[in-house]
């Protein structure tokens, strides 16, 4: 059975369908990457996948229940979910930040145990943000912020996390922290991860499986070979574009045609 | 932290020099003793608990709603409460129902609140807009009924609308008093739940918060501490701003320790205010509410000229 199994979901915003008959499932160690070019509707589908979304139709399941009949409580002991951005209002310190993960996992009146203290601590040095565990929240810079977002999925010790571009607006060096970081617990842990990302090339680099979704639908689905085609990429992001293998990984590189070399090509 | 400890302890002990100093100082007569545990006492009694309840409530608005300027008071829930409270006294109805009225109000006005702010995605602007609006609207209201009733309680009437500690009587302390209490010890229960809350509505669910409903218990318990305050001591503006920014500067922002900081602070704050507002003109006194509005509209502005940007992460 799957982890997460979604059936012929569509869902929108008031009469406006974003996700239009989307489904797919994700398996026990799967490491799926969603692209798809702006309004194609990637965060909408998380959205639903995560169940704040209702659904207009077809159904998500999770491990085989219906994910609207699990608590909020319930699903957040599995699922962990990392937003693009989150606005706060107050500067929580790091370390407050992070144990708010363990929120699912406390009895309401029961100071924090062991167990969470060890996920908080364990998940701060794993994405590397031990060091800054007693600064505000408003003083980190971007990639800190990130790091520390990431930080707190982890603490939540979730069998499935689920990202909504991690790496937006970092430099390569975070870039590669926060895949590399994924990619570990992955393969060490089993973790399930499903993230959307903008770079194709980190998609490629990094996902077992892609879904490139285009209006609405899934376009295409498969190994990083397979999906990203430069027929398929020209096709839904309507740009033309060269790809390569990357001589390291022999994964496909999608390199941009500008529109000077346009010119040259055709 | 140190220092922190060392200034909240200077707080208390003047609290404590102020409740010592109520109760020792007169003891040459009777007369001073009945008015020290007649008058001084009740009224203490009252002050710490409207101080520690408005200061409670301004830390649940801020954390639910986001906004570091939100509070009873600028939110115009004290208004409103003080409108069903108005229309209460002006019917001659029982304490109780003075109470449920003002309950009811301040519920009433943060459902307005409510829907106006969800039309416009809960913007920052919107939401204190819309409070000051409601605010001056209800308080016109107030007056217009004060106007129209043309009793000889009038003078006393406005008087408790601009916040009065000193005219409460014995069955409304005991019924006022019994709410505020509760309803802090229930916030300070749920406290951790107000951290999560603080995260935005959908990453708090992705939390495991049952967002819906938390909110819904958050704003009963928060109109019911606000509607018992005002039906004891009027309308007294911005405790429920200055206390809690002060108590997260001292002691951060985990929400369980900020509500009891917040109330013992705000406990503080308006005994002392009570207190310069019984004694600064005498053998006149001042309502509490202007001393509070003096000092908090200053803040207020002071905040809204220094503040930093709304951070995000």
């Amino acid at each position: 059975m799957s982890l997460l199994d979604i059936k012929g979901i569509f869902c929108g915003y008031g009469n406006k369908e974003v996700i239009k008959d989307v489904s797919f499932s994700v398996d026990k160690g799967d490491f799926i990457g969603i692209i798809g070019p702006n309004g194609a509707g990637k965060t909408t589908l998380f959205r639903a996948i995560t169940g704040v979304l209702a659904l207009d139709k077809g159904s998500v399941f999770y491990n085989g229940v219906d994910i609207s009949d699990i608590s909020p409580r319930n699903l957040a002991k599995d699922m962990a979910v990392i937003p693009q951005i989150i606005f706060m209002p107050f500067s929580f310190t790091v370390e407050e930040f992070v144990f708010m993960a363990r929120f699912a996992h406390m009895d309401r009146f029961q100071p924090p145990s062991k167990i969470d203290h060890d996920a908080v601590n364990e998940a701060m040095s794993e994405s590397g943000v031990m060091h800054l565990k007693n600064r505000g929240i408003w003083e980190l810079s971007g990639g800190e912020r990130q790091m520390v977002l990431l930080a707190q999925g982890f603490a939540q010790t979730p069998k499935i996390l689920l990202l909504d571009e991690p790496t937006a607006h970092l430099d390569i060096c975070h870039q590669a922290a926060i895949m590399g970081t994924l990619k570990k617990l992955n393969k060490e842990h089993g973790l399930t991860v499903v993230v959307i990302l903008h770079d194709l090339n980190l998609a490629s680099e990094y996902c077992n499986n892609i879904i490139l979704l285009s209006e609405g639908k899934i376009y295409k689905e498969g190994g990083a070979s397979e999906v990203l085609t430069y027929k398929a990429i020209e096709k839904v992001y309507k740009t033309l574009v060269i790809v390569e293998k990357n001589p390291l990984s022999g994964k496909p590189y999608i390199f941009l045609v500008s529109q000077q070399d346009n010119k040259t090509v055709v | 932290m140190n220092k922190k400890i060392l200034l909240f302890l200077g707080l208390l002990a003047i609290l404590g020099a102020v409740i010592a100093g109520a109760i020792f100082y007169p003891k040459i007569d009777s007369q001073a003793s009945v008015i020290i545990w007649q008058l001084r006492i009740p009224r203490i009694f009252l002050a710490f608990l409207v101080g520690a309840g408005l200061s409670c409530c301004g830390v649940v608005f801020q954390a639910m709603l986001r906004n570091s300027l939100a509070e009873p008071y600028t939110l115009g829930v004290s208004s409103g409460a003080a409108l069903g409270a108005a229309m209460a006294i002006m019917f001659n109805f029982g304490v109780f129902f003075v109470t449920t009225f003002s309950f009811a109000g301040s519920l009433a006005t943060i459902f307005l609140l409510y829907l106006i702010a969800s039309r416009k995605h809960f913007d920052n602007n919107t939401l204190i807009l819309a409070g000051v609006a409601l605010s001056l609207l209800f308080s016109s209201l107030v007056l217009l009924l004060f106007a129209i009733a043309k009793k000889e309680g009038v003078h006393s009437a406005i008087i408790w609308l601009m916040g009065d500690l000193s005219s409460a009587r014995p069955e409304v302390i005991r019924i006022v008093s019994g709410f505020i209490a509760l309803g802090i010890f229930i916030l300070i229960g749920l406290g951790r739940d107000l951290d999560i809350i603080c995260m935005g509505d959908e990453k708090a669910r992705h939390l495991g918060l049952n967002v819906i409903l938390t909110k819904r218990i958050f704003f009963i318990i928060a109109s019911l501490i606000t509607g018992a305050a005002i039906s004891a001591a009027g309308i007294i503006g911005f405790v429920g701003l200055i206390i809690p920014h002060f108590a997260r500067f001292l002691f951060g922002i985990n929400h369980r320790r900020l509500l009891i900081a917040s109330g013992l602070m705000g406990a503080a704050f308006l005994i002392l205010c009570d207190t310069i507002a019984r004694t600064i003109i005498l053998p006149l006194e001042l309502p509490v509410g202007v001393v509070t509005g003096i000092c908090g509209g200053l803040f207020f502005l002071g905040l809204l000229v220094k503040s930093k940007k709304w951070g995000s992460v």
